[in-house]
């Protein structure tokens, strides 16, 4: 399979992206962008500019040189494809964020839990302490409330696409692989050589 | 200076180097804890092969190549998810050879009205200089590399353009990027790094657009 045709498996049928042409915008027209159809072949090259982009040996001709204005020869960026349309194949919604917390458990009593909330929105904000029922976790995530546990809260503006919207609040404890027991020895070990390092054993 | 309304964003995290597709199935990223299980059983799987593996989740969209692997999310509630799943897969696969990666923030503004754009086109792109046998010349995409001023490392791209998702929308698109020498390397900038990329993305973006405001 080349990779024009591994990248055209990408590209989502069900675009519904309501697009205007790159050339000028134009509401009324409603043909989608077409996503990762477009690309060159092969157009991230480890180093060097994309062939196509710069074609007929321009960089051998004006050759590597000081900076200048106009950038010569430079890595293609590290982006994703095509981003202006490919990440939002159609959103059916997004949560348009209001304010933004990171809690970390402290502990949990029957039905409650209490958390240290530092404000991701206003990271200037003094940490704050809250109780939440364990009922406002979401259930594939209550396996994960443990004190020290972290978790995002997201209070926002759920939005779809014909318009309606409504208050929204999300959940969603971090997840993270579990410790290797290799991993624990080597953090034991360095715990221990830093507690040597501050005479404290 | 006037802001205008991020009304769509996004962000992804680029890896360039060795990778085996096959391996990030959404059961796989259930079964190491990365994804919630109810996610990855409802994970809409475009294919899963040796050579391309594709599927999208309620807040993620994956895509790995042999030789790229590209994380995504919409809207900005998505970042401490995005970041905590490629620190969680490439501490799992730290041997995995990377040599460049990448992080990116899309973000799409609508303007107040067309002459905002034009002023903001012509700002940027101004026209005097472009010669008079080219009839009504418009900025069609247009991309600036940078370094930041507070790192030593890394290149910045900042590209604007119509949006293709807004009607009178204009689309920013901030990439950060760096070359390393391991999966340890990535870890340690995705997981120290991104979230502060995402807010240094988010305020060129803000500076670049207000450019169109009138003076």
């Amino acid at each position: 399979m080349s990779r024009s045709q591994l990248l055209e498996v990408l590209d989502d049928p069900h675009d519904l992206s309501l697009g205007i042409d790159p050339d000028g915008p134009n509401p009324n027209n409603t043909s989608s962008a077409r996503r990762f159809t477009a690309l060159p072949p092969s157009p991230y090259p480890e180093s060097g500019p994309a062939s196509d982009a710069m074609g007929l040996g321009q960089t051998m001709l004006l050759g590597p040189t000081a900076p200048t204005a106009i950038l010569q020869d430079h890595p293609v960026p590290i982006k994703a494809l095509d981003a202006r349309s490919a990440v939002f194949s159609a959103p059916m919604e997004i949560l348009r964020v209001l304010q933004k917390w990171e809690g970390t458990v402290q502990d949990i009593n029957g039905t409650e839990f209490t958390a240290r909330f530092s404000d991701l929105t206003n990271p200037e904000n003094p940490p704050e302490f809250m109780t939440m029922p364990v009922e406002e976790v979401p259930t594939p995530d209550r396996e994960l409330l443990a004190p020290g546990a972290v978790f995002y809260w997201v209070i926002g503006y759920r939005e779809r696409r014909d318009g309606h919207r409504e208050r929204a609040s999300s959940i969603r404890f971090q997840r993270l692989p579990a410790w290797t027991a290799s991993a624990r020895t080597e953090a034991k070990e360095n715990a221990h050589r830093l507690a040597q390092e501050l005479g404290w054993t | 200076m006037s802001h205008l309304t991020c009304e769509l964003e996004g962000a992804s995290i680029v890896l360039l180097g060795d990778l085996n597709p096959a391996i990030f199935h959404p059961g796989w990223f259930a079964a190491n804890n990365l994804l919630r299980k109810s996610e990855a059983d409802d994970a809409t799987i475009q294919v899963v092969t040796r050579e391309l593996t594709a599927f999208n989740t309620s807040w993620l969209r994956l895509a790995v190549l042999p030789d790229r692997f590209t994380a995504s999310c919409i809207g900005a509630d998505g970042h401490e998810l995005l970041r905590d799943l490629v620190v969680g897969t490439f501490t799992l696969l730290a041997h995995t050879p990377i040599r460049r990666f990448g992080f990116n923030r899309d973000q799409h503004f609508a303007a107040p009205d067309r002459d905002y754009i034009m002023r903001l086109g012509h700002k940027l792109a101004p026209k005097d200089v472009w010669p008079a046998s080219l009839q009504l010349p418009l900025l069609f995409s247009m991309t600036m590399k940078a370094t930041r001023a507070d790192k030593a490392s890394g290149n910045v791209h900042v590209q604007i353009a119509p949006s293709r998702n807004l009607p009178l929308g204009i689309f920013v698109q901030v990439n950060e990027d760096r070359e390393v020498s391991s999966a340890a390397q990535v870890v340690d900038a995705v997981k120290n790094e991104f979230i502060e990329a995402m807010t240094f993305a988010g305020k060129v973006a803000q500076e670049l657009v207000a450019q169109g405001d009138e003076k």
